[in-house]
């Protein structure tokens, strides 16, 4: 039995040994990238340069714009969708932005699919095997950070952006200045991203008038509201799980806002379970839950179809939504509840009493790219030149639109109107090709304001409630001022990256637990779950960004 | 060629490998192709398994990556959430299967009991139609029909009269729930293997127990179980196998953020630090614990019944 | 083996045999129909919404029967053609993976019950090592990615066609089931192992090649984990499974998708369920056709003394 034991183990040491071999060998193994973590200012001078703003005409770089000596070839990674009959790597417009623009400077596009919802993996098995393509991109900062944590981008030269891409450039100089820089070194570039207020919250008019009340104007109004059509027999105001994207403290804080304490706790990737304004939110919660006003099983509602479903079916009278021209939750509202009205809330109707209504401000950029950590000196200059490229408003407005006449016509004011049911070869895909133009632009502009707000009510509003998206607007443009965008740190913070997963389920299960404690034991409940979270990794979080305030390391 | 001594203490001739290769050469050229399989599919990858000694970067890769000996090891065995999710792991599969192994057996037998063929068939088929369904489908239907505030199960109970029972949003509830739906879920596929086993048994030995005057249930016990007892014992070794393994999908589709009693789980924790963590070194680290502790008690159970006089896996 | 009967068994009297087995065939009977039904529940559950108004669907007010029928979703399902040829597609990959499978696994788990076979225990370790150790996604992709199979059909076909689970399963069945003695005087008689593989232990073995076979296929047509990491670029040879989870996947997206500008041009909830009765349909169908594969009596005549 030794025996036998013995040569087994030999063996299967043998057989793995061999293996590990066949499988490592051959592989391209790089050299470790340089993780510096430096702190200097970030550099605006290249290489061969003094370090001012000086004159540049092609010093150092080498002139493409009669094409490339050899023909180079670029992968731009797109988001398949799985659409129907739509295959993203071959179709009318990758042929049109290969002959306008690949023909013509010698350079060979290639589109690369990655899958929406599984972009990380697709991501980091094709890094593993070395076959990602030219742009690394995330919408997310926190996810773009990971990616150049694990060497995956290239540092930038922004002086080579300007030189390939002027008018790409001058359109994101500031962002990227501001926004592209980790630990002394810049390694993102951006899409724009031009103001969106299509996320609106819909409540039951009809409800509102059936127990005699107006619009709420603040928390205290709503909660009576609520409290109202709850002895009506209406139903109760919603509720869904808050998992991400932490927004939900915005109407409970301070104003005006002090620039430290937003840096140290307001975090879209963390709640910040230990600040006062998340005191008072879940405070309120609790007594909304403790009173029949939200939905009790607000926590089953973890997407949007369970969240949805209350709406619908007349269980709940208030929901959230980014409102679309396509969206049909107010048909199948009517569907179920015929005499159902449809109006937007105020948001001032979640703020307490004495404050005001604030919110995030969106970030100025929509994609988040940086560049694959193997692409070459020419490969680089050819994306810089496809940006460029792309940048230049009649190509935008063709990958936007497609061909005038065919997929569209104008109005008399300029405004381009889809054909409707148009199924011919210049068929764009089913989110308007927005998942190759995302790369310079997050939704279609148009110079003129008017025109703007034109194309954005027919984007945004289901056909006969155009009325929605101009009253979200008129919020919009009146709260504007209490609009505050995320502190950035020029520096990495290690802890929210390596806690942030573990404090999201944390939270969960925390704040849930708080909301659904009897009112009288909601202050002890809260201590506790405060404790449980600073000890779960948030004490480290606060440790590590507290002194990168003291050193002024934030924006 | 050697002359040794043998268990019985015979001298006898001991044959040298080649003899054998010789001697069964045919057995061993069926089996060239599927050990090529295993070894280009099964063991050429397994040499990822070293990212559990690395601090893994994805464009390191597995060489480049800096050894770090058991750290990442210390690293998980020193966080309390891992050995609750230990005890979570081991407590479901082992409810699970202690409800859910019999329960195919038991259907199987009734199954071949049945005189008509059709309902047979026809059972038989319905039965394991929840094998079909994924689990997402299966979570949200258990929500819609066992939700405390609005489930079907629950409007129609408390329209009799009854009081609400929280079939999934109260720790103990949840974990007789998580059971009972799992094994509902396996239990009409897991039969089909035994419906195949009980017709291998000879009908030579029916026919000798009636004459013996044996009835329905005698017949069962003394002829059908032991005449499947290897399918049984295989069975439940490869599934004594997986009870610290499991997948993520069944409890995350059933587990609501209320009732966390017991859904953190390891397969749970291998999601969330492969997958949403992107933490690798860490989800194959406790993959690997996974698997060893698979392989001791797989080794271990095999022994058992090797010795209680079964052939046993091995 | 008869005397421990005879002293164990009660003496059973003929007529009351009979009312007690027609009442406990009743009782079985009535057994099985319950548990049946809350097995086809779900799956009726499914169909109604398959076959509902969406607003009825998302509401959550379709239970057994459809409400606003309407076929919407299934004239879509089959006016796609991408899901048509995802549908010739897996019915091709399953067939070959089955086909591969069962070759590798017959001839495997035959040699391996033979008790006389050296190395045989070494060689059955080897195999079950691999079901409870594996690399991980990353290393399997890098090895498909070396291998030259991605975005090719095989990446789903070769690499889990050899199942170490479906081998033991298999070996088990030919160890306790196939008499030593009736392999061994074939050998006599001098046939090969090849011919008694195919003449004597293939014919013999019906019920469980029959259950094997059905595994390897139900297996490979429910699973899309792998097409999911390996079919990437080349979007003609997704499989059904595949399809079905992207449009779960877009669906349960809606937040994002509309933020991003989607424009839904489909129902998800409707359209849902209708693909999972698509996609589920014909694997369900398989099973009753090889049920005449569990046929008693196979060993009848086959063994002597």
């Amino acid at each position: 039995m030794k025996k036998s034991l013995f040569k087994l183990t030999s063996f299967i040491m043998a057989m793995l040994l061999i293996m590990g071999l066949v499988s490592a060998c051959g592989k391209k193994e790089e050299p470790t990238d340089s993780n510096k973590t430096s702190t200097t200012a970030p550099k605006k001078d290249d290489k061969g340069d003094s370090g001012e703003d000086s004159t540049k005409d092609g010093g150092g770089y080498t002139d493409y714009s009669n094409g490339f000596p050899e023909n180079v070839t670029i992968q731009i990674p797109v988001y398949d969708r799985a659409f129907e009959n739509w295959d993203v790597k071959d179709n009318y417009y990758t042929k049109w932005i290969q002959s306008e623009f690949g023909d013509k400077y010698n350079i060979t596009v290639e589109f690369i699919a990655i899958g929406r919802s599984t972009e990380v993996q697709d991501y980091t098995q094709m890094l593993a095997a070395g076959t990602a393509p030219d742009i690394i991109f995330h919408y997310d900062m926190p996810q773009a950070l990971a990616y150049y944590n694990e060497g995956a981008t290239q540092v930038l030269d922004l002086k080579e952006i300007e030189y390939y891409a002027p008018t790409y450039y001058a359109n994101m100089k500031s962002t990227i200045e501001q926004y592209g820089a980790v630990n002394g070194e810049y390694h993102f570039f951006f899409a724009e991203r031009p103001e969106a207020y299509n996320w609106v919250t819909l409540i039951r008019q009809d409800w509102i008038d059936k127990v005699g009340k107006t619009m709420p104007q603040n928390l205290t109004e709503l909660n009576e509201l609520l409290k109202a059509w709850k002895e009506a027999g209406l139903g109760n105001g919603g509720g869904n799980l808050v998992m991400n994207n932490f927004t939900y403290d915005y109407p409970f804080r301070p104003w005006p806002i002090d620039r430290n304490e937003r840096a140290l706790y307001s975090d879209l990737s963390v709640a910040a379970f230990t600040w006062q304004p998340t005191y008072d939110y879940l405070k309120n919660l609790n007594y909304q839950y403790n009173n029949g006003l939200i939905d009790s099983e607000f926590y089953l509602n973890t997407d949007d179809a369970t969240t949805q479903a209350d709406f619908v079916s007349g269980n709940s009278g208030i929901y959230s939504l980014y409102l679309s021209k396509n969206s049909t939750v107010i048909e199948n509202l009517l569907i179920n509840n015929p005499e159902a009205k449809v109006s937007i809330l105020d948001p001032k109707a979640f703020v307490p009493e004495g404050k005001v209504p604030q919110s995030r401000a969106y970030w100025p950029f929509g994609m988040i790219m940086g560049i694959n950590h193997s692409t070459s000196a020419e490969e680089r200059a050819a994306v810089w030149m496809y940006l460029e490229w792309m940048s230049q408003p009649e190509n935008l407005f063709f990958l936007q639109n497609g061909p005038e006449g065919e997929t569209y016509t104008k109005n008399e004011v300029g405004l381009a109107i889809p054909v409707a049911g148009y199924d011919g070869e210049a068929r764009l895909s089913n989110n308007m090709n927005k998942d190759y133009w995302c790369l310079v632009i997050e939704s279609a502009q148009y110079d003129d304001l008017q025109l703007n707000y034109q194309a954005n009510l027919n984007n945004w509003a289901p056909a006969g409630y155009e009325y929605l998206i101009e009253d979200a607007y008129k919020y919009y443009e009146e709260y504007r001022q209490y609009m505050t965008p995320d502190a950035l740190f020029t520096v990495v913070i290690e802890s929210v990256a390596n806690n942030k997963a573990e404090l999201n389920d944390l939270w969960q299960e925390l704040y849930v637990k708080c909301v659904m404690a009897p009112e009288a034991e909601f202050d002890k409940v809260y201590q506790e779950c405060a404790e449980e979270y600073l000890a779960a990794g948030y004490q480290e979080i606060l440790d590590e960004k507290t002194e990168a305030i003291e050193n002024g390391l934030f924006n | 060629m050697k002359m040794v001594k043998n268990d019985a203490g015979v001298l006898k001739v001991r044959k040298g490998f080649l003899y054998y290769i010789k001697k069964d050469w045919q057995l061993y050229t069926l089996l060239l192709l599927p050990i090529l399989f295993a070894l280009v599919f099964k063991y050429g990858p397994m040499f990822g398994l070293i990212i559990s000694f690395k601090d893994y970067k994805i464009i390191k890769g597995f060489l480049g990556s800096k050894w770090v000996g058991f750290d990442v090891f210390k690293k998980i065995f020193e966080d309390k959430k891992f050995w609750e999710a230990c005890r979570n792991t081991l407590l479901l599969n082992g409810l699970t299967l202690v409800a859910g192994f019999p329960m195919p057996i038991i259907l199987a037998i009734l199954l071949n009991e049945l005189k008509g063929k059709y309902f047979k068939k026809v059972t038989q088929t319905v039965l394991y139609l929840p094998h079909f369904l994924s689990w997402v489908v299966i979570g949200a239907l258990a929500y819609q029909l066992f939700g405390y505030a609005d489930g079907a199960i629950n409007n129609f109970i408390e329209d009799l009269g009854g009081s609400r029972i929280p079939f999934l949003q109260e720790d103990y509830h949840w974990l007789v729930s998580y059971v009972l739906i799992n094994v509902w879920q396996t239990m009409g596929w897991g039969t089909i293997i035994y419906l195949a086993a009980i017709s291998n048994v000879n009908p030579e030995l029916y026919e000798a127990a009636t004459v013996d005057g044996a009835g329905r249930f005698a017949k069962i016990k003394y002829v059908t179980l032991p005449g499947i007892r290897s399918t049984i014992v295989t069975l439940l070794i490869m599934q004594l196998g997986r009870i610290m393994g499991g997948s993520f999908e069944t409890v995350d589709a059933l587990s609501n953020v209320a009732t966390t009693k017991f859904t953190r789980t390891i397969p749970v924790l291998v999601y969330r630090s492969g997958i949403l963590n992107a933490k690798y070194s860490e989800s194959t680290a406790i993959g690997l614990f996974q698997s060893v502790i698979a392989l001791i008690l797989v080794l271990g159970t095999d022994r058992i019944a090797k010795k209680l006089g079964e052939d046993g896996l091995i | 083996m008869e005397e421990v009967m005879q002293s164990k068994v009660k003496e059973n009297k003929p007529g009351s045999n009979s009312l007690k087995n027609r009442m406990t065939d009743w009782i079985i009977k009535l057994v099985l129909f319950l548990i049946a039904l809350t097995c086809v529940l779900p799956f009726v559950h499914v169909l109604a919404k398959s076959l509902s108004n969406e607003a009825y669907v998302i509401a959550q007010q379709v239970y057994l029967y459809p409400k606003g029928l309407n076929f919407e979703a299934y004239k879509k399902v089959f006016s796609d053609y991408s899901i048509i040829r995802s549908f010739f597609v897996t019915i091709f990959v399953t067939f070959s993976f089955t086909l591969t499978g069962m070759i590798l696994t017959v001839c495997a788990a035959y040699a391996l019950s033979r008790k006389h076979l050296k190395g045989r225990n070494v060689i059955t370790f080897l195999f079950m090592f691999t079901l409870y150790f594996a690399g991980g996604i990353i290393p399997d992709y890098l090895l498909m990615n070396k291998l030259g199979m991605l975005d090719t059909i095989w990446s789903i076909i070769l690499p889990l066609a050899f199942s170490p689970y479906n081998l033991l399963i298999m070996k088990t069945s030919f160890q306790s089931s196939l008499s030593d003695s009736l392999i061994e005087s074939a050998v006599i008689d001098g046939a090969s192992q090849f011919r008694i593989l195919r003449s004597i232990v293939l014919p013999l073995s019906k019920p469980i090649l029959a259950t094997i076979t059905l595994f390897y296929a139900v297996g490979r047509w429910n699973a899309y984990q792998d097409a999911l990491f390996y079919i990437k670029q080349n979007i003609n040879i997704r499989p059904l499974q595949l399809k079905l989870y992207y449009l779960i996947a877009t669906s349960t997206e809606a937040v994002n998708a509309a933020m991003e500008g989607t424009a839904q041009y489909t129902n998800p909830e409707v359209l849902k369920a209708a693909c999972i009765i698509f996609t589920t349909l014909p694997i369900i169908c398989v099973y009753p056709f090889i049920q005449k594969y569990f046929v008693k009596g196979t060993m009848i005549g086959a063994v002597k003394g």
